[in-house]
């Protein structure tokens, strides 16, 4: 167990070194000077030449590589050109703000999507199967920010039941701050909600057929328990694995959503950053969100080996 | 996918069994529908559109709906129409593109992978998971800040970005046809790698290839539209669906129509594609269609 964590972070490491070399390369080798990008079309000679020389651009590049890839391992991750601020504490801020976020999709996901899909399986093919089934095409159809602006209009707009956007502190203001979250978690959760029920629906269906299920039936076991102590635990298998690998997609989903929502959190500062043209604070971002998506497909990977024992760490490389 | 080598002598063949495919799957009929339908609109939509989609009507701002303009007009007076006649005609075009660029990149590389396997074959899948360890929509982002954005740079982004899901399919095609007797017979004949790679496997991985980018082309419609969204796509005067909402945001209580119609737009489409893409799963494999049908 702990040889396969320790190959499985050693991997993570490495992987995560690719994302600072692919992200410095995509940042200086695409035609298009940073200093000529920050500075957009109001430079002169000097001003560029001055904005050159502190970021270094004059430099071979990997000696700029270098210094970038050696402030980060010392938690150094730059400053950010606009806010002329160190980007760490930036950052540390917005994930702050993004996490509940973030978490609360994942939870609604992981509820709502096993219920629904659940309860599809088990009423197939009959009237609730038909209304998930048409519920979840139709939540795997329309983009997050498609939802985000329908919830605005509905919600906000026609029942004046929620604020549609901003941020308050949740130290200064709790129920504001829940009140501000609960659409922004509403509508990342939707598309993954449908995938997941899908999932579990079809997962589901495969174990109710299978031998062991029709067994415990034979046996005269009552139907809710072997629904919810034999089948269930098995089809979640594919749905655990699933869900901690919607993290990625949650992650791109949270730069549609905050903006929507003009939801101060990372993805939002990530946005802001790349219209800005703020390239140490984009760098700095992306390699934090990949750093994110890295570590929760291992915790995918360890949570799937923890409940499938059929499956041996020393099988895995 | 079976039908992969059919050739074009069984033309009739194939179009009187296309229909009798069709016949008994309502998604894959509807679907194609919508499909062919809303394809058929961004083809036309230079002629179907009522005013130039640019053109202010200043006398006529916000205006809901009408038998005067079908959608509405937004904050400039613009005949949303107009407008979502345009933008459908972008959008798809952006989708389609970076589903060639896919194709052209994911391509090669799958079969460079599989037919050459071992070391080469290591390397390039696991640089390609690393790819892969970017969320879609940063990656496409990161790629498109260095460059000033415009509705091309959008469908090569996005065509970059899911190029390994092709890759990989293409790999896993090329794997099992390098085991057929053709590629022995051509290997045997002495003939270069460069031919059996392009002249024998290329040609044979075609139709389960364009299977799979039909299936993931909403993929690169969504992802283009929230990048676009997101101000990293079309650029005004010019709209497609996501720069429409994107303008829309902030009039969403007092002008809703702005917004929905393009939404709307795009849903059908996607909603169309996924219809067509599971009801032609279901055609090409039934036993995936049986498992996932009930």
């Amino acid at each position: 167990m702990i040889g396969y964590l320790a190959r499985r972070l050693l991997y993570v490491v490495f992987t995560l070194w690719l994302v600072t070399v692919i992200v410095f390369l995509v940042t200086h080798l695409l035609p298009g000077n940073v200093a000529v990008m920050i500075l957009g079309q109001y430079q002169n000679v000097e001003q560029l030449r001055a904005l050159e020389a502190t970021l270094g651009l004059n430099d071979p590049l990997p000696v700029q590589y270098w210094r970038w890839l050696r402030g980060i391992l010392h938690g150094d991750l730059g400053t950010s050109v606009v806010m002329d601020r160190p980007v760490a504490p930036i950052l540390w801020e917005r994930i702050e703000r993004s996490a509940p976020v973030a978490v609360g999709a994942l939870l609604v996901t992981a509820l709502a999507g096993i219920v629904l899909g659940t309860v599809a399986a088990v009423h197939e093919n009959r009237p609730v199967d038909h209304v998930v089934s048409i519920a979840s095409f139709l939540g795997i159809s329309v983009p997050e920010f498609f939802w985000g602006i329908v919830l605005i209009l509905v919600v906000s707009g026609y029942f004046e039941l929620l604020p549609s956007s901003g941020y308050v502190s949740p130290t200064k203001d709790l129920f504001g701050w829940l009140a501000r979250l609960v659409l922004p978690v509403i509508t990342l959760a939707l598309t993954l909600v449908a995938h997941t029920s899908r999932l579990t629906r079809s997962s589901m269906l495969d174990v109710l057929r299978s031998q062991y299920v029709r067994a415990a039936r034979a046996r005269g076991l009552p139907e809710r328990s072997v629904v919810y102590r034999h089948a269930l635990r098995n089809a979640l298998l594919p749905t655990v694995t699933v869900l901690a690998g919607n993290f990625g997609w949650l992650m791109g989903g949270l730069v549609v959503v905050e903006t929507v929502f003009a939801f101060p959190g990372l993805g939002g500062l990530l946005v802001f950053a790349i219209q800005q043209r703020d390239i140490p604070l984009v760098e700095a971002a992306i390699v934090v969100i990949a750093g994110f998506y890295a570590l929760a497909n291992v915790a995918a990977d360890v949570t799937y080996t923890y409940l499938d024992p059929r499956i041996r760490y020393s099988d895995m490389r | 996918m079976s039908e992969a080598g059919a050739g074009p002598r069984l033309a009739r063949g194939r179009a009187v069994r296309g229909w009798a495919v069709v016949r008994g799957r309502p998604a894959l009929a509807v679907g194609g529908a919508i499909v062919i339908a809303m394809a058929m609109l961004a083809v036309l939509a230079p002629w179907l559109v009522r005013y130039p989609p640019t053109e202010f009507h200043v006398v006529d701002r916000l205006t809901p709906p009408s038998v005067l303009y079908w959608f509405g007009t937004d904050e400039f007076g613009r005949d949303v129409y107009s407008r979502v006649m345009i933008g459908t005609r972008l959008s798809m075009i952006i989708g389609c593109l970076a589903m060639a660029v896919c194709m052209a990149v994911g391509t090669p590389l799958g079969l460079l992978a599989g037919y050459v396997g071992g070391r080469t074959d290591e390397v390039l899948m696991r640089g390609l998971d690393i790819l892969m360890s970017f969320p879609s929509i940063i990656f496409g982002m990161l790629i498109l800040t260095v460059t000033s954005p415009g509705p091309f740079k959008t469908a090569l982004a996005v065509g970059i970005v899911y190029a390994p899901m092709i890759a990989r399919i293409a790999r896993s095609v090329t794997l099992s046809i390098k085991e057929e007797d053709y590629v022995a017979a051509a290997r045997s004949r002495g003939e270069s790698h460069f031919y059996i790679l392009f002249g024998e496997i290329l040609p044979n991985t075609w139709a389960p290839l364009t299977v799979e980018a039909s299936l993931r082309v909403t993929f690169a419609i969504l992802a283009a539209a929230a990048l676009s969204f997101l101000g990293l796509g079309a650029q005004p005067p010019e709209t497609d669906w996501g720069l429409t909402i994107a303008e829309a945001r902030k009039f969403m209580t007092v002008a809703p129509w702005i917004a929905l119609f393009p939404g709307a737009a795009m849903c059908l489409t996607v909603v169309g594609l996924n219809l067509f893409g599971d009801g032609l799963r279901d055609a090409l494999d039934p036993r995936v269609a049986r498992r996932s049908r009930g």
